[in-house]
């Protein structure tokens, strides 16, 4: 038999045998499951590829860092006023024992804190979406939360849990959580109606409409939610050590702010922002671990094979 | 109704009514629709376009209720309650409807596992019948790098596992250009020759609803109401060369002449309506 061709392009309307499919298109997309090798094979590539995509603002960042460089020197502008990148490069490097240790307290609250955020997340996601009476109890409030600063509430998480890592752990999960339950929410719910129809017809109960359908429907939404909560988490983090702590990057900056350590609450935002980063890109690498067929997907579009 | 004694047809429609509400006030699309399909049988349902076709198969697979009258299979008349014929009587709709996240094969399968079959199982008699669907080489793939035709045949072959005794198709091969809609219409008789199923095909093809079916079913524009039965006296196997025979050049006349009333009192009625 032969496949009919209208989006394949460059392909050849040559197969006429309902036997021969094989013949279909003469390099097939690789679509199979994808090994841990495969996915570092194709990471490695898109650094690459990203190389070219993100040159421009590389080059961007390169000049301004000069510019920075070059008008504090000229300037004389006083270190404990602006420092320049390379006096922040050589604070990163002399207090990088003190920057790590500080750099480890906020790390575990960030992680922590999100892993909390992921599971309270999910669970309200995963209710709100199956059963009515969730959505309209519960979501309604999920989304006025927000409206409520975090840096308001921080300060009474104090009062009532003390100055631990806990309160530290709360704001993060606050500020973290919501992303996630709503994209979560929003994948849950954007399944084709048909498709509900297809698997009702093919005996599925709601249950398994909801395991097999809904949520792996909803995952690549889902990680456009957990990588915004990944990213902003570091936020939250440092709003709980703001208001109070005596240890993490957060208080690093706030300690040696008034000091006049100029250059050391620059470090503790370079650390901040390269622990943002690379949380990001492991959410991603989860990601496309996790969805091979979506990526397989977007790429072969991408290219134009289909 | 039919005697006692005689064995009950596959399925029966006893006078299905069917109205929807639009914007308040309800509006009829179904009115005594009666059809009937014996054990085996292939029956085509053809009409025009909007005329409630798939609200019709929605009401026999169950997806719907219907307002008044009974939907029964194998004459059972407890099987009429909505959700009864669920997971009891296939259907496939215009779209293939596969799950993007799943292979080829495990999108085949997904019948059987929703019925409790082990995924080792249900794969492997899936990859048995890949040859015969077409699909051979190609069971590890997504569907996205399908072409349509094939995608269509990975959606009836899910359809097909299941091993229910009825098949619904709603213009299963709209989508799909003249030529690879012929292959699969030739592919579907031979299908259905060796599988013995009874099935219910809803087109708006003239050709294929008399090339494929026993028995075509002609329903009026909104609300529907069957116009014509139209029994295809038509020998079996047939192939694509029948279309070509004064017998089928016979039966295709009739058939347009009922359709281009239909279409043309449709059209009529909606000048009529805007001249108003």
């Amino acid at each position: 038999m032969r496949e009919e061709t209208a989006n394949v392009p460059g392909e050849h309307p040559s197969t006429l045998t309902l036997d021969s499919p094989a013949e279909h298109r003469d390099g097939p997309v690789q679509a199979g499951p994808p090994t841990v090798f495969s996915v570092i094979t194709s990471a490695m590539l898109a650094t690459v590829s990203g190389l070219k995509r993100w040159g421009a603002s590389l080059l961007i960042l390169v000049v301004l860092l000069a510019v920075w460089e070059i008008w504090t020197q000229l300037a004389e502008v006083p270190r404990w006023q602006l420092p320049s990148p390379s006096v922040i490069a050589s604070e990163l490097f002399n207090s990088r024992a003190l920057l790590w240790e500080h750099t480890l307290v906020t790390l575990v609250e960030v992680v922590l804190g999100f892993a909390a955020a992921l599971a309270v997340g999910l669970l309200l996601a995963g209710g709100i979406a199956y059963t009515r009476i969730l959505e309209r109890a519960v979501y309604p409030i999920i989304i006025a939360s927000q409206t409520i600063p975090i840096i308001a509430i921080a300060p009474l998480l104090l009062i009532w849990v003390g100055y631990g890592v806990a309160p530290k752990i709360i704001v993060v999960a606050l500020i973290s959580f919501f992303p996630i339950s709503v994209n979560t929410v929003d994948g849950l719910r954007s399944v084709d109606p048909d498709m509900v129809s297809m698997m009702r017809t093919l005996g599925a109960t709601r249950w398994q409409i909801f395991t097999k359908v809904q949520i792996p429907a909803s995952l690549p939404q889902m990680f456009s939610g957990i990588k915004i909560g990944i990213a902003i988490s570091v936020i939250g983090a440092v709003i709980g050590e703001w208001v109070g702590a005596s240890s993490g990057l957060g208080y690093l900056m706030t300690y040696s702010q008034p000091l006049f350590l100029t250059a050391r609450v620059f470090a503790s935002i370079v650390v901040l922002s390269a622990m943002g980063i690379g949380l990001f890109v492991a959410a991603s690498i989860v990601e496309r671990l996790m969805l091979p067929w979506y990526h397989t997907e977007k790429r072969a579009r991408s290219i134009g094979r289909i | 109704m039919r005697p006692e004694t005689a064995t009950p047809p596959k399925i029966e429609l006893a006078s299905i009514y069917k109205s929807f509400d639009v914007n308040g006030s309800p509006e009829s699309v179904l009115e005594d629709i009666n059809i009937v399909a014996g054990a085996g049988e292939f029956v085509s349902v053809i009409g025009p376009s909007g005329c409630g076709k798939s609200t019709l198969l929605n009401i026999i697979a169950g997806l719907e209720d219907a307002d008044a009258g009974s939907v029964m299979l194998d004459g059972d008349v407890h099987r009429q309650r909505l959700g009864q014929r669920l997971g009891r009587i296939g259907y496939m709709q215009q779209k293939d409807l596969l799950l993007p996240w799943r292979s080829v094969l495990d999108n085949t399968i997904m019948g059987l596992e929703l019925n409790g079959s082990s995924r080792k199982d249900a794969r492997s008699r899936a990859l048995e019948l890949m040859e015969t669907f077409g699909l051979k080489g190609f069971e590890r793939q997504y569907p996205f790098a399908l072409s349509g035709g094939m995608r269509q045949r990975a959606a009836f072959m899910r359809t097909m596992l299941l091993d229910q005794e009825v098949i619904l198709l709603d213009e299963p091969f709209g989508a799909l250009d003249a030529l690879t809609r012929v292959q699969m219409q030739e592919w579907l008789m031979e299908l259905w020759d060796s599988m013995k199923k009874t099935i219910v095909l809803i087109t708006h093809d003239v050709d294929e609803a008399l090339l494929l079916s026993d028995r075509v079913y002609v329903l009026t524009a909104r609300p529907a109401r069957v116009k014509l039965v139209l029994d295809v006296g038509l020998g079996r196997p047939r192939s694509y060369q029948a279309v070509t025979t004064p017998e089928f050049m016979e039966l295709k006349a009739q058939l347009l002449a009922t359709l281009y009333e239909e279409n043309s009192r449709q059209t009529m009625g909606r000048a009529g309506e805007l001249a108003r």
